[in-house]
């Protein structure tokens, strides 16, 4: 069942046709990773989902179509997550910060330092909850961000680039701690990103260029048109690439998205 | 333009109720007319560190010198030093203000040099440095795209002719495409026009191809610096320090761990790439298999 579905979206910015008559569904408890090059239309469609941009389309989240009278509803159950969390931060310390949305939707103390010490734990970031979250580094900020946004227990969690400053050795704790979320707890994640390494994790990749959808589909079938996806710009995860150029001297015949797996394939 | 640090501490919010240490005890020189790459895990003090050498943040203790300047010493003119020392920020695009592109870039020399009366003259020259044409001038800035900004944002540092260009993950959100032309921007930056250049970043694939030598840090300390083939061939050691490891290197040394066979210095994908089809020509992961057992 599709938990979010966007049917004939035209939008514009000035005479710029972003999209035009663009259509995309998600289905319940999936994760979707949306790629695409600067300006292929990713942030804009995030504004529209978070009913900051006007749009003409029919779009229905929940089974509720997405207009002013359900966009508060709808708001509620979904995590947004942006690429620079500085604009967002509103308290003294990550552990206010933590707290902040569940005291104004009036949750016990009890109950909200109780989730508090749970989320910080899985993020590992139970060091910071004393600290101002204007001293942390980029990519601590993009953790307390994330841990705030898993604190309402979303529905959708939409991240737009919202892991660009993590580090390549933590990126992999953090997107196993989104799947551990994706699969028990059936949050739907949809991730906006040029990093395609998170395909790993995703259960569908669709490729945006321009406002149309040029490709969709599982990995690792989609890497097939990986051609395609260097051509507008998206950078292709190492393992892969170092794949497709042993698989044009026949060292191996299929593309891998893990260094150690690739090269137990190239040595045996 | 040399940076050198000596003894320099830095603590936030010192003396306070919430100190927090965030450089200690960091020595290190680096040369002129070189790429610079300053990497560590989050939160080792990479961003600090760039805001000392900007002069921006104040160190608690230690000597920075930049060039001819001795930072916040008494004979320091931050004015000039302003000149010389060019910063690009993270997302530098955020902080576009003007309506064209033109007028974007120049702002920082109407400011410097209020009396030049060539200002457009030079702003074409510095956006010709970047690779964007006249055509750009009367452009509205919040309409380029990701990489175009990028350009605009790093002219309008350039525009006042810095010897050093200090840049901030400059490759952050920036497509593939885009971030190649912006690898090719810095080395021209360093070859043609003799500029230092200090890249503090996460994105080692990148840094690996363009840079010249690398500082490490953990935890607000210097774990090594060098060249960057001594630096970044010791992968235990960046492991250990939670730094991260380019992609070549990091599967050369898994093909070391699997089979003996070292591949020796690979500056890029393609090089790995015939390296390993000529070892597997050469049978010589085989040889290698066969050898361990007898060592």
């Amino acid at each position: 069942m599709d938990i979010l579905s966007i049917k004939n979206l035209t939008f514009r910015y000035n005479d710029k046709f972003i999209f035009d008559n663009f259509n995309l569904s998600i289905e319940r408890g999936s994760w979707v990773t949306i790629a695409g090059s600067n300006g292929a239309g990713k942030t804009t469609l995030v504004k529209i989902l978070a009913g900051l941009e006007k749009s003409y389309s029919n779009i229905t989240i929940f089974g509720l179509p997405l207009n002013k009278k359900n966009v508060y509803d709808i708001r509620e159950k979904i995590g947004f997550l942006f690429d620079t969390p500085d604009n967002f931060f509103a308290c003294e310390t990550v552990e206010d910060e933590l707290a902040f949305s569940l005291e104004n939707m009036a949750v016990a103390p009890k109950t909200i330092r109780k989730k508090i010490k749970e989320v910080s734990q899985k993020l590992n970031i139970d060091s910071l909850l004393k600290e101002n979250p204007s001293n942390l580094s980029g990519g601590e900020k993009q953790k307390v961000a994330l841990a705030c946004a898993l604190m309402l227990e979303p529905r959708i969690l939409i991240l737009d680039d919202a892991l660009l400053m993590i580090d390549v050795n933590e990126r992999d704790d953090i997107l196993k701690l989104l799947k551990e979320y994706n699969e028990g707890k059936r949050v739907t994640i949809i991730s906006f990103t040029h990093d395609l390494y998170e395909a790993k994790y995703s259960d569908r990749l669709v490729v945006l260029n321009e406002g149309i959808i040029i490709i969709d589909g599982k990995f690792p079938w989609v890497f097939n048109e990986e051609r395609v996806m260097r051509k507008i710009g998206l950078e292709v995860p190492f393992a892969v690439e170092l794949s497709q150029k042993l698989k044009v001297y026949k060292i191996i015949d299929t593309l891998e998205l893990d260094l150690e797996r690739l090269v137990s394939l190239v040595c045996k | 333009m040399q940076v050198e640090f000596k003894n320099v501490s830095f603590y936030y919010n010192y003396n306070m109720k919430d100190e927090k240490k965030a450089l200690s005890d960091i020595n290190m020189y680096l040369q002129s007319n070189l790429i610079h790459g300053i990497i560590g895990s989050i939160g080792s003090g990479k961003s600090t560190m760039l805001e000392l050498m900007n002069g921006i943040t104040m160190p608690t203790s230690g000597e920075i010198t930049i060039g001819k300047y001795e930072l916040f010493k008494k004979s320091f003119k931050f004015n000039k030093f302003r000149y010389d020392v060019g910063l690009v920020y993270q997302f530098p695009e955020k902080q576009f203000f003007c309506n064209s592109v033109g007028e974007e870039v120049a702002f920082a020399e109407k400011i410097f040099n209020p009396k030049n009366k060539n200002i457009k003259t030079k702003v074409v020259k510095v956006l010709k440095m970047v690779g964007l044409d006249k055509t750009y001038l009367k452009r509205n800035p919040s309409m380029l795209n990701g990489g175009e900004k990028r350009r605009v944002a790093i002219a309008s540092v350039l525009i006042s002719n810095p010897k050093l260009l200090i840049l901030d993950e400059p490759t952050i959100g920036l497509d593939n495409n885009s971030k190649k032309n912006l690898m090719d921007l810095l080395r021209i930056l360093k070859e043609k026009y003799l500029k230092t250049i200090i890249i503090v970043t996460h994105d080692v694939d990148m840094l690996y191809e363009i840079v010249d030598n690398v500082v490490v840090l953990n935890k607000g300390k210097i774990v090594v610096q060098g060249n960057k083939l001594d630096v970044f061939s010791n992968v235990d050691l960046l492991d250990k320090n939670n730094a991260p490891v380019p992609s070549v290197i990091r599967t050369e040394k898994i093909i070391y761990d699997k089979t003996g066979v070292d591949l020796g210095y690979l500056p890029n994908m393609n090089s790995l790439v015939r390296a390993i089809k000529s070892a597997i020509e050469k049978n010589k992961f085989e040889d290698q298999k066969k050898a361990v057992p007898y060592e």
